[in-house]
């Protein structure tokens, strides 16, 4: 899934034409028009901005003007402060009676000429600063924008703009001096050349740190490479700067700027103009990275703006001040376990219940109910539920709550804490916890918040070895203070969904997880602190990698909470490694680290490995090359990262007799693209042959204390990247199969207690034993083909096994039973394998060209594959040379040969 | 559709080469508009918010509205006869030192205020008076 940074449905660019007085919305190719007859128009939802020639006329004009004025007033005043400091020092040794001996100086700053000086600078000083106000604040801010509901936006589409709906806005005030100097600078003779503008952009220095964010280097050999020259960025009539400086209004608007910026006339121009598009995409950027980052930094100066608590333009936060407690109702027993969240919250700058908007507009109407004024915010771990209390305090706060819960505080109970308290010496729980809820009655003011509210069941309480649960319960059950709690849904449904009065005393919120692009906001506004933290610098591409691989291959946690551990250990690898600049490819390393996956850029030496997977599979797996190839190209695509993510890496089905090597080569497979063989998770699905089995494969419904058995969605849990190997499917009871059509599908599987398991980065093999017997049969005739037996066997299979699941293989392969030359070439293996081990202790082992042969001819059991093989070679073979070796005739260094007599 | 012409009345589309150059004297007259303007007319305003945000600061800091608000709520919201005395006569103490303390601050910046006003023609007046005493 991508990310949306929801760009969309914001803004609709429009034209009018008046040589037909015609209308339209301009919407894949955007035009630079430079006709006088043509106009421009940008809609929002309530405003509509335009710009006309006589504007941009003036801004040139004012602009050639003044600059030469502007310049020589600033050197002035700037020159002017000299004396004036000068004159200042004098008036002051003179006050302190320093120049009564000098008379010179002394008549000097009693002179009118010192007065004048004096007086002169102070305008200057004054001048200076108006300058400076006007060059860092610009009077007129940009509205928000709201999204434009899609009926209205197919309404403009279909039937025209409705100009009457939107209030007018100049575009041109909104532009900063910086950027229409910047503009004014790069039109010569009317002429405005967009190449020379470019260039100057590039020297912006936010330009350059929005360039080094995106993980851009650009230099004057790249630029050419990239044809970024005159020819692709040509020269407008100065007519154009009208669309142009639009097109950075929408830009602006986007990015939740609130003036128009340098760097929104550098996404406007990157936005036009195809080359540029290009040369991004040649540095592995887009324009919606650049947008980002300008989007980024405009929040940033927006917080930075709010540490300001004298700056009226920001919102100011109530914090109670210094005699809030006096209308605190007393909590002193309280104090000693729980936190004042609101009071936390008031110190630190950060934003807290990103993404959970609706939920904190939910949270915050039923807190201010009279009755059932509980909550129960049910999530998968990681969603935020800690998170989105803290943003129902800052919006206390903010005085942004009604009335019923205004100045109200939000305690959190540590139960932890709690029961630690209540175990020294002299305390009792049963009194203690009386006293803590008589107080919070008592004080009225008060939002009890308790974290993980399971560890209040009496079930769980058993589990975890404590007895708090059932002394507290029954105050929350019947308290008049609201209560909020957290829980997850696997823990919801084993503790609170079969108790009725829990039930209907709690009001349930569902925590979802957020979407990426909050899940990028969240990590966003981490940055600062984890720059400071790691001492390096965050790139846009790292933090857009640790979003979209976190939500790919951490399926434990949800987002956030899975991005936000992803980002800090990319952080964090990157600082033991000394890299002091992190982009996307630290992150994809840290976390195949981390999950022992290899998910980073695939090297050279890598693509030559998969080029020759192959032939490495070939050499431990002897025949069944259709069951290679069609494995192979599934990894392949795997790594290459072409194949559906949401759905396993691949799944087949392996038919054919006994000892063909099916199972052998799940295990290679798993070698040459898990690394591990032991990583192979193999279920024996004849142990699934009764519907009651169906535990043992999803997870008991009703957890028993003590009880351990490791259920197929603990193992995948555990262990997510893998071989997954169903053996002889067609044993196991058909309701069970039909589990395997979640898998095959959506590649996840929910477990009987609400978890969901994520199959998605794992080989899904299901082996079966169905026609093995018509195979052999029918390769037993003379006359008959292989491609025959195999048409039998395959109706044979549909004939047992449901087509909705057969269909949902990737591929049916039919195992061809071993022929005599194969076994040879097994045998071969083999004891190429039993050499090694012999090696180890110091013996050689040797055999004449024939023994393999003999071996396979003498231990061949028509139907049952290679396996007689590995008995007959552990039994005459391994026996003889232990029997040798026993005897004390044959030493470390000896030569073994195995002799045509061995084998019987 | 409504088809308004609103984009285009502003009707002299003139063109870009048909711009007068004015004289400097006519960008210093400009400039000095622009600055009397931003001193006297947007910065005031500037220092009003900042004075309104001032006292908004001040009372939440020393919690003037909310015990106001609060002001018969026994201390503690311990509910008996001398949670009632003490909460009422402790606020009643705070109360009037509070507010002294908003009003001092309150009046310094106002004060300021009037000292941003007078500074410009201070200046042109100090300069020229020691032409003229």
């Amino acid at each position: 899934m991508a990310i949306d940074y929801g760009w969309q449905n914001r803004t609709i660019l429009g034209y009018h034409s008046r040589d037909n007085n015609s209308y339209g919305v301009i919407e894949k190719e955007l035009p630079i028009l430079t006709k006088e007859l043509d106009a421009m128009f940008l809609v929002t939802r309530n405003h509509y901005f335009t710009i006309s020639t006589p504007q941009i006329s003036n801004v040139i004009t004012n602009s050639l003007r003044t600059a030469k004025f502007e310049n020589t007033r600033r050197t002035i005043s700037n020159a002017l402060l000299i004396p004036g400091l000068i004159v200042a020092l004098g008036y002051m040794l003179q006050f302190l009676g320093v120049l009564d001996d000098i008379l010179i100086l002394k008549n000097f700053f009693n002179s009118s000429i010192a007065n004048l000086l004096f007086g002169i600078s102070i305008l200057s000083v004054l001048a200076l600063w108006h300058d400076y106000y006007k060059d860092r604040s610009h009077p007129i801010r940009l509205p928000k924008t709201e999204i434009i509901p899609q009926k209205e936006y197919e309404e403009v589409k279909t039937v025209g703009f409705k100009f009457n709906h939107y209030s007018n806005l100049d575009a041109i005030k909104y532009i900063n001096d910086d950027t229409l100097n910047l503009v004014c600078d790069n039109t010569q003779k009317n002429q405005f050349s967009i190449h020379s503008t470019f260039i100057t952009l590039l020297n912006v220095p936010n330009i350059k740190e929005i360039l080094k964010r995106a993980d851009i280097q650009i230099d004057a050999g790249e630029l050419n490479e990239n044809k970024i020259n005159p020819e692709t960025l040509p020269t407008y009539p100065a007519t154009s700067l009208r669309s142009i400086l639009l097109y950075a209004v929408e830009e602006a608007l986007l990015t939740e700027s609130q003036i128009v910026r340098p760097e929104h006339l550098f996404l406007a121009l990157t936005k036009v103009f195809p080359t540029l598009q290009k040369f991004l995409q040649a540095n592995n950027s887009s324009l919606d990275i650049l947008r980002e980052i300008v989007r980024y930094n405009a929040r940033l100066r927006k917080r930075n703006l709010a540490t300001n608590i004298f700056n009226p333009n920001v919102a100011y936060y109530k914090k109670g001040g210094i005699a809030e407690q006096w209308i605190y109702g007393y909590t002193f027993i309280l104090n000693h376990f729980s936190t004042n969240i609101t009071e936390q919250i008031a110190k630190t700058r950060d934003v807290f219940g990103i993404g959970h908007d609706l939920e904190i507009e939910a949270l915050v109407s039923i807190l201010g109910k009279v009755n059932n004024k509980h909550a129960l915010l049910i999530g998968e771990p990681g969603t935020g539920k800690s998170s989105l209390i803290l943003g129902v305090a800052q919006r206390i706060n903010r005085g942004d709550v009604p009335l019923q819960i205004k100045d109200k505080r939000i305690i959190k109970l540590d139960i932890n804490a709690l029961i630690a308290h209540a175990s020294k010496p002299g305390q009792n729980m049963e009194e203690l916890i009386a006293k803590a809820m008589n107080e919070l009655a008592q004080a009225g003011d008060v939002i009890l918040f308790i974290d993980e509210m399971q560890e209040l069941m009496p079930t769980k309480a058993q589990e975890s070895g404590h007895s708090i649960a059932g002394i507290l319960l029954p105050y929350i059950l019947d308290s008049k203070f609201p209560i909020v709690g957290t829980v997850n849904h696997s823990d919801y449904k084993k503790y609170f969904y079969n108790n009725e009065s829990l039930r209907q005393t709690f009001t349930n919120i569902e925590v979802a997880e957020i979407s990426l692009d909050d899940a990028l906001y969240i990590l966003e506004t981490k940055i600062e602190i984890l720059e400071k933290n790691f001492g390096c610098y965050i790139t846009f591409p790292a933090l857009i990698s640790a979003v979209e691989l976190a939500q790919r291959y951490i399926k434990e946690k949800k987002l956030p909470s899975s991005a936000v551990a992803t980002i800090e250990s990319a952080c964090s690898w990157a600082q033991a490694n000394q890299i002091k600049l992190l982009t996307s490819e630290h992150v994809a390393k840290a976390i195949s680290l981390q999950k022992n996956i290899n998910i980073t850029p695939i090297s050279a030496e890598e693509s030559t490995n998969l080029m020759k997977l192959e032939e490495n599979i070939k050499s431990k797996v002897v025949g069944q090359d259709e069951a290679i190839l069609t494995i192979v190209d599934a990894l392949r695509r795997a790594r290459t990262d072409i194949r559906d993510p949401n759905k396993p890496i691949g799944t087949f089905l392996f038919m054919g007799p006994t000892g063909v090597g099916k199972t052998h080569i799940s295990k290679v497979v798993c070698e040459e693209f898990f690394g591990e063989d032991k990583k192979m998770i193999r279920i024996d699905m004849s142990e699934y042959q009764d519907i009651k089995s169906i535990e043992k494969f999803l997870g008991s419904t009703t957890p028993e204390f003590g009880k351990s058995s490791i259920s197929l969605i603990d193992q995948i849990k555990s262990n997510p990247y893998t071989v997954v190997l169903f053996d002889e499917i067609e044993k196991a009871h058909p309701q069970i199969l039909d589990l395997f059509l979640q898998i095959f599908d959506e590649g996840r599987l929910t477990s009987n207690s609400g978890e969901t398991v994520d199959f998605t980065n794992t080989i899904i093999i299901c082996t079966s034993n169905i026609g093995s017997l018509t195979l052999l049969e029918t390769l037993q005739q003379s006359n008959s083909l292989w491609e025959e037996a195999k048409s039998k066997a395959l109706i044979e299979l549909q004939h047992s096994i449901r087509p909705e699941l057969l269909n949902r293989f990737d591929k049916v392969i039919v195992f061809q039973p071993h022929s005599l030359e194969n076994l040879s070439k097994i045998t071969i293996l083999l004891l190429t394998q039993l050499s090694k081990r012999l090696g180890k202790k110091g013996y050689i082992l040797q055999w004449s060209d024939q023994i393999p042969m003999l071996i396979s001819d003498k231990s061949n059991i028509p139907g049952m594959g290679a396996r007689p093989l590995k008995r007959y070679i552990q039994d005459q073979i391994e026996g003889k040379i232990a029997q040798e070796i026993l005897e004390g005739n044959l030493k470390s260094g000896d030569e073994i040969s195995i002799k045509d007599s061995w084998i019987i | 559709m409504e088809s308004k012409n609103l984009l285009l009345d502003n009707s002299g589309q003139q063109l870009l080469n048909e711009t007068k150059v004015n004289s400097y004297f006519e960008i210093l007259l400009t400039f000095l508009n622009n600055f009397l303007k931003w001193w006297y007319i947007q910065m005031p305003i500037w220092h009003l918010r900042t004075l309104k945000r001032l006292i908004i600061v001040l009372d939440d800091n020393l919690s003037l509205s909310l015990l106001t608000r609060n002001f018969f709520l026994p201390w503690h919201r311990d509910k008996n006869l001398i949670g009632y005395i003490v909460g009422i006569l402790s606020k009643t103490l705070y109360l009037p030192i509070a507010i002294t303390i908003l009003i001092i601050i309150t009046l310094t910046y106002t004060l300021f205020l009037f000292f941003w006003l007078l500074l410009p023609p201070t200046t042109i007046i100090f300069t020229l008076r020691s032409f003229f005493v």
